[in-house]
């Protein structure tokens, strides 16, 4: 703590009121500072005080955190939920199978991510150990996480999906889904399904741009680039322009066409652009502090499982006033993303 | 037997379409899967969610003037449909996500 901030926090508002009316411009001045950052913490305080509703997480021993615990199983084309042959677990060499190295790289990317830039130690926040299952299923065009600590990959079709294990956006965006599970549980339905998926591209992204140093005018923004077949080409989604990754594409940029009843997949596209617009904004890596404020924003108590783009909107504001300052940069980049998807905040 | 058959979810965020006919099906594979089709759970509410990126499939058919319609994730299809599964996948047509 800094001896400012000690000096802030120790003196009573009453005093600071009294200081704000001082006729020495630098007392008052410094005074009015110091009551603003004051109501700050105070409301804070109280907001959380009132909504506080996760429960506490249990005390976990003798784990430091920072090392991924990965088991990679073959299901040999199984549809089994079943784990099946263990082919590489933590720390052995890589396997002679490609796609089983490529999960094992996948989830390790993943979990370094949230490690380095949230100090968050895996999917649960208390070291989960990741399991990825690989050759699920024969020709299964898709990934999945199956909320109970397992990630599996298909082979892909040839048509619309290739391997899988190949896209680290597309783990990245497979394991936020349970991320979010552990945080604010978003329904899966609605505007809160479309932001539950919009939450996993938005990590997915930055997962792929943090294991290849882009910053956020060097990555693309498509998700799904590396596994889509001919037929989806070039990518399932742009976080940038939002409706335009393939010739299916019907997701809406902005909530002028937003989809009455559509699919999580089709209205994602608003937040990701929000999100997009929002790292762009403020330039450098997207990890430097949109990701940070989105992060914030979805470990936040008020978020709650049924929220809204507008809910979510204004608790990425909130964090951002909160961690940078009413007037900073990064709270007005924020209010651009919104605005620029006419998310009203 | 026709019926048709909309797979949707999956990360890809696509549908596949397909209106199919049982008498396309070869040897053993159209009576069981029209036992599989006859004994589905025809009209019970559609499933709220059914986890992040799961496929599910939603199968309308026509008995007379009736349509019957049911949803259901892929972990509730039954293996004897699964011949269903693999026309759907070798005749669908992909459609946008939200396409009706």
């Amino acid at each position: 703590m800094t001896a400012s901030c000690a000096r802030r926090c120790i003196v009573p508002p009453s005093l600071l009121y009294r200081l704000a009316r001082s006729a020495d411009e630098a007392v008052r001045d410094a005074a009015l500072d110091a009551l603003v950052l004051d109501a700050r913490f105070r409301l804070a305080r109280a907001e959380c005080a009132v909504t506080l509703r996760r429960q506490p997480a249990p005390v976990t021993f003798g784990r430091a955190g920072g090392q991924p615990q990965r088991t990679i199983y073959d299901q040999q084309g199984s549809e089994s939920q079943t784990p099946g042959v263990v082919v590489r677990a933590e720390g052995q060499a890589p396997s002679q199978d490609e796609a089983a190295n490529q999960a094992y790289d996948g989830l390790g990317a993943t979990y370094g991510f949230y490690w380095t830039v949230f100090e968050r130690d895996s999917i649960d926040a208390a070291g989960m150990p990741l399991l990825g299952l690989v050759h699920y299923g024969r020709r299964y065009p898709n990934a999945f996480w199956d909320g109970a600590g397992h990630m599996f990959f298909g082979d892909g079709d040839g048509q619309i999906l290739t391997q899988t294990t190949a896209g680290i956006d597309v783990i990245g965006h497979e394991l936020t889904h349970g991320v979010t599970q552990y945080e604010a549980n978003l329904t899966y339905s609605g505007q809160s399904g479309a932001l539950n998926e919009s939450v996993s591209d938005v990590f997915g992204i930055q997962v792929k741009q943090y294991l290849l140093g882009q910053d956020v005018h060097r990555s693309d923004w498509l998700i799904g680039a590396d596994i889509v077949g001919p037929a989806l080409r070039p990518a399932l989604r742009s976080m940038k322009h939002p409706g335009t990754a393939n010739a299916y594409d019907d997701q809406p940029a902005d909530m002028d066409n937003y989809v009455p009843g559509g699919d999580v997949h089709t209205n994602s596209g608003i937040p990701n652009r929000a999100f997009y617009v929002v790292a762009s904004t403020l330039g450098g890596y997207a990890w430097d502090a949109a990701g940070p404020i989105w992060y914030a924003a979805l470990a936040d108590p008020q978020l709650h499982p049924n929220a809204t783009f507008r809910d979510f909107a204004r608790i990425t504001l909130r964090q951002a006033q909160q961690t940078y300052g009413a007037g900073s940069d990064q709270a007005h980049a924020v209010q651009q993303g919104w605005e620029a998807v006419k998310v009203s905040l | 037997m026709r019926v048709d058959v909309t797979r949707r979810g999956g990360v890809a965020g696509v549908a596949l379409h397909a209106t199919l006919d049982t008498a396309e099906l070869t040897g053993t594979d159209a009576p069981r899967v029209e036992a599989a089709l006859r004994d589905l759970p025809w009209g019970r509410p559609v499933p709220v969610s059914i986890g992040p990126d799961r496929f599910r499939y939603e199968m309308v058919t026509a008995e007379g003037d009736h349509e019957r319609r049911v949803v259901l994730s892929e972990s509730e299809i039954p293996d004897a449909l699964q011949p269903l599964l693999t026309l759907l996948a070798d005749l669908g047509q992909i459609r946008p996500a939200s396409a009706e």
